[in-house]
C-alpha cells in the first residue's frame, strides 16, 4: 500500500515547490527551459532527499525512468524537425502554407481551421506533438506570428487527445479504473463538449481578442456542435477510437463552409496576408505527400496484422518495485516507456524516406537537402532535448518520492464536495509533468475514482474530468511547449507561449469541473 | 565633437555564456546519456559506485545550463 510522507500545509507546499521553481524561473524570470529544468530538478532532488526519505537507489532509478521517457520523446520531436527541414528545405511548407491560406482569406477562420481543426485531425491519427510539428511551422509561413502559431495550435489540439491516437487516453483510463467503454464512452464525450467549445474560444482570443471571440462565436458554436455530437455518436457505436479523427474532419469541413458564409467573407479583403515565396510547379499534392505518407503510415500501424508483425521490435527497459524512507511504494515496470511501431518516431522517419523517394521520382529532390536537413535538426533539437531531459528528470523524481501523489490527495482532500471542481486540475497536473495524457491518467485515474467513492459520487464522472484534464494539460507539458517554440523558431521563446497557454488551461478545467460539479452533485445524482 | 558621428552604442563583447551557448548545450546533452547506464544499471544492480557516477555526470550536466546565458 502506498503511503509516504503524512498530508499537511507544509508539506504539500514543499511537495509542490519544484514545480513552483519551474513556471516562475520560466514565467517571472523569463529563463530558457534548460535553465529552469534545472534548477527545477536540483530543487526536486534536495525536496525528494530531505522531505520525502528518497535514497541514492530511489533516485538513481527515477532519474534512469526520467531519461526512459525524454528518450521516447526526444525521438518524436527530432524526427518530427527532421521531416519538418525536409519538407522546408524543397519549399514544401511554402506551398502548403499558401494553399491552406486559399481555403478561406480571413485570418480568424484560418486560425481556428489550422490549430483547433486541422491539428486535431493529426491528433486523431498520430500521437504526441505530431500536430504542432506538422501545423505551427504551416501557419506560420500562412503569416500568424510564430507565438501566436505555437499557442493556438498547443489549446487548439488539446480537446483531441483523450480520444486521439487511435484512442490511447481513452483506452488507459477504462484499463486503471475497470469502468466499461460502453458506460464510461458516452458520458465522456458529453463532458468533453467543454473543451470542444471553450478551445476554440481560446484559440479565437489567443489570436485577435475579445472582437475575435465576438466575431468567431457563430463559426464555433456551430463547428464545436458538429465535432462534439459526432464524438458523442462515435462513443455510442463503440468506436472510441475515431471519436476525435471524425469529429476533427468533419470540423475542419464544416469551418470551411462556415468561411463561405457571408459572416465571414466580408471582412477577408482587409485581412488576407500575403503569400509566401513558393517554388515554380510545386503543386499542393506533391508538396504535402510527406503528410500524407505520414497519414498513411500511422494507419497502416494500426492494422493489427501489420502492429503483429512488427511486435519483436520493441524497446522498452524494466524497472524493479522500491520504496522510499517514508514507506513510499513505487511499483515495478515491465518494457517501461515502450518504443515500438506505433510510436510516431520511427513513422515520422518512414514519412521522411518514403518522402525522399516520392521528391526525386517527382525530380524535385535537392541535393545534400538531407545532409542540411539533418544539421539544422541538430542544432535546433540540442537546446530543446536538454530542457525536456532535465524537466522529465524532475517530473520523474516528484512521481517515484511520492511528491506528485501527496499533491493530488492534497487537493482531493481540501475540496470535499468541491472535489469535482478540482479533478480536471488533477488531471492537468498529471499532463503537465509527463506531457501524456494517457500517463496522466495512469498515475491519477485510480485516485480519482477511489476519492469519488469515497464521497459518495459518480466514479464515471470523475473518471471523465480527469480525462479531460489529462486531454487539456498537455497544452502546457513543458516538452510539448518546447516543441511548438522549437518549430516554430523561437528558441527560448518558451515563458512567451507558456504565457499565452496558461491562462486559457486552467480556464478550459474550471469550466470543465464546473460542469462535472453540477452533473456529479445536482444532474446526474444516482449516475454510477 | 565629430560633425556627424552618431551616438548608437557600439555592441559590448558577447558574453561567454552565450557565446558557447551551443557547445556547452551539447556537452550537457551528452553527459546526461552518458550517465544514463550508470543510473540504470546501478538502480537495477543496487551498485554504488554505479549511482555515484551517475550523480556526478548528473550534476554537471545540470550544472552547464546555469553557466548559459537565456
Amino acid at each position: 500500500m502506498d503511503k509516504g510522507v503524512v498530508l499537511t500545509l507544509g508539506t504539500w507546499l514543499l511537495a509542490f515547490l519544484p514545480i513552483l521553481v519551474l513556471l516562475s524561473t520560466i514565467l517571472l524570470f523569463r529563463w530558457g527551459a534548460p535553465k529552469a529544468g534545472a534548477v527545477s530538478w536540483f530543487t526536486a532532488v534536495a525536496v525528494s532527499v530531505f522531505v520525502f526519505g528518497a535514497d541514492a537507489r530511489l533516485l538513481a532509478l527515477a532519474n534512469s525512468k526520467g531519461l526512459s521517457l525524454s528518450l521516447y520523446v526526444l525521438l518524436i520531436i527530432w524526427s518530427a524537425v527532421f521531416l519538418y527541414n525536409i519538407a522546408e528545405t524543397i519549399g514544401a511548407i511554402k506551398v502548403i502554407g499558401n494553399n491552406m491560406a486559399k481555403v478561406t482569406d480571413d485570418r480568424l477562420m484560418q486560425c481556428l481551421l489550422m490549430s483547433w481543426c486541422f491539428s486535431a485531425v493529426m491528433q486523431g491519427i498520430a500521437g504526441f506533438g505530431v500536430p504542432i510539428a506538422v501545423v505551427a511551422p504551416i501557419m506560420v509561413v500562412m503569416g500568424f506570428p510564430p507565438a501566436v502559431a505555437a499557442a493556438t495550435c498547443l489549446i487548439g489540439h488539446s480537446w483531441a487527445v483523450t480520444f486521439g491516437s487511435m484512442g490511447t487516453g481513452y483506452y488507459t483510463i477504462q484499463l486503471i479504473t475497470k469502468i466499461p467503454g460502453e458506460v464510461f464512452g458516452p458520458w465522456m464525450a458529453i463532458l468533453f463538449v467543454v473543451p470542444i467549445v471553450t478551445t476554440g474560444f481560446a484559440v479565437a482570443h489567443i489570436y485577435g481578442g475579445f472582437s475575435a471571440v465576438k466575431r468567431g462565436t457563430p463559426a464555433i458554436i456551430v463547428t464545436s456542435a458538429v465535432m462534439g455530437f459526432t464524438c458523442w455518436l462515435m462513443n455510442m457505436i463503440g468506436a472510441a477510437q475515431l471519436a476525435s479523427l471524425i469529429p476533427a474532419l468533419l470540423g475542419c469541413g464544416t469551418m470551411a463552409l462556415m468561411a463561405r458564409t457571408g459572416l465571414y467573407r466580408g471582412a477577408a479583403a482587409s485581412q488576407a496576408a500575403g503569400q509566401a515565396e513558393a517554388p515554380q510547379g510545386l503543386g499542393f499534392n506533391l508538396a504535402f505527400s510527406p503528410y500524407y505518407i505520414l497519414i498513411l503510415v500511422s494507419i497502416a500501424s494500426q492494422i493489427k496484422g501489420i502492429s503483429r508483425i512488427f511486435a519483436p521490435y520493441t524497446f522498452g527497459m524494466d524497472y524493479p518495485a522500491i520504496k522510499t524512507g517514508m514507506n513510499f511504494a513505487v511499483k515495478a515496470e515491465k518494457m517501461y516507456s515502450r518504443i515500438n511501431i506505433s510510436h510516431p518516431a520511427p513513422l515520422l522517419l518512414m514519412a521522411a524516406i518514403l518522402s525522399f523517394l516520392v521528391f526525386r521520382a517527382a525530380g524535385r529532390w535537392q541535393k545534400g537537402a538531407a545532409v542540411k536537413s539533418f544539421k539544422s535538426t541538430f542544432s535546433q533539437c540540442i537546446p530543446t532535448s536538454v530542457g525536456i531531459i532535465t524537466m522529465v528528470m524532475m517530473a520523474l523524481v516528484m512521481v517515484d518520492s511520492g511528491m506528485t501523489f501527496l499533491l493530488a490527495q492534497g487537493m482531493a482532500k481540501a475540496t470535499g464536495k468541491l472535489f469535482p471542481l478540482a479533478s480536471p486540475f488533477i488531471g492537468e497536473l498529471g499532463a503537465f509533468l509527463t506531457g501524456s495524457g494517457a500517463s496522466s491518467n495512469v498515475m491519477f485515474a485510480a485516485l480519482q475514482v477511489e476519492t469519488a467513492k469515497v464521497l459518495g459520487i459518480s466514479t464515471v464522472i470523475i473518471a471523465s474530468a480527469q480525462a479531460v484534464g489529462s486531454s487539456i494539460g498537455g497544452a502546457i507539458a513543458p516538452a510539448k511547449v518546447l516543441l511548438g517554440t522549437t518549430l516554430v523558431g523561437l528558441d527560448g521563446g518558451e515563458n512567451e507561449v507558456m504565457n499565452k497557454v496558461l491562462p486559457y488551461c486552467l480556464g478550459v478545467a474550471l469550466c470543465t469541473g464546473i460542469v462535472a460539479w453540477s452533473f456529479a452533485y445536482i444532474l446526474f445524482r444516482g449516475l454510477q | 565633437m565629430v560633425t556627424g558621428a552618431t551616438t548608437t552604442k557600439l555592441p559590448g563583447p558577447v558574453p561567454w555564456g552565450k557565446k558557447h551557448r551551443m557547445l556547452l548545450m551539447n556537452i550537457s546533452f551528452w553527459m546526461f546519456w552518458a550517465a544514463f547506464p550508470f543510473a540504470y544499471l546501478g538502480g537495477v544492480r543496487n551498485q554504488a559506485a554505479y549511482i555515484d557516477t551517475s550523480f556526478v555526470l548528473f550534476v554537471l550536466a545540470c550544472l552547464v545550463p546555469l553557466v548559459t546565458k537565456k
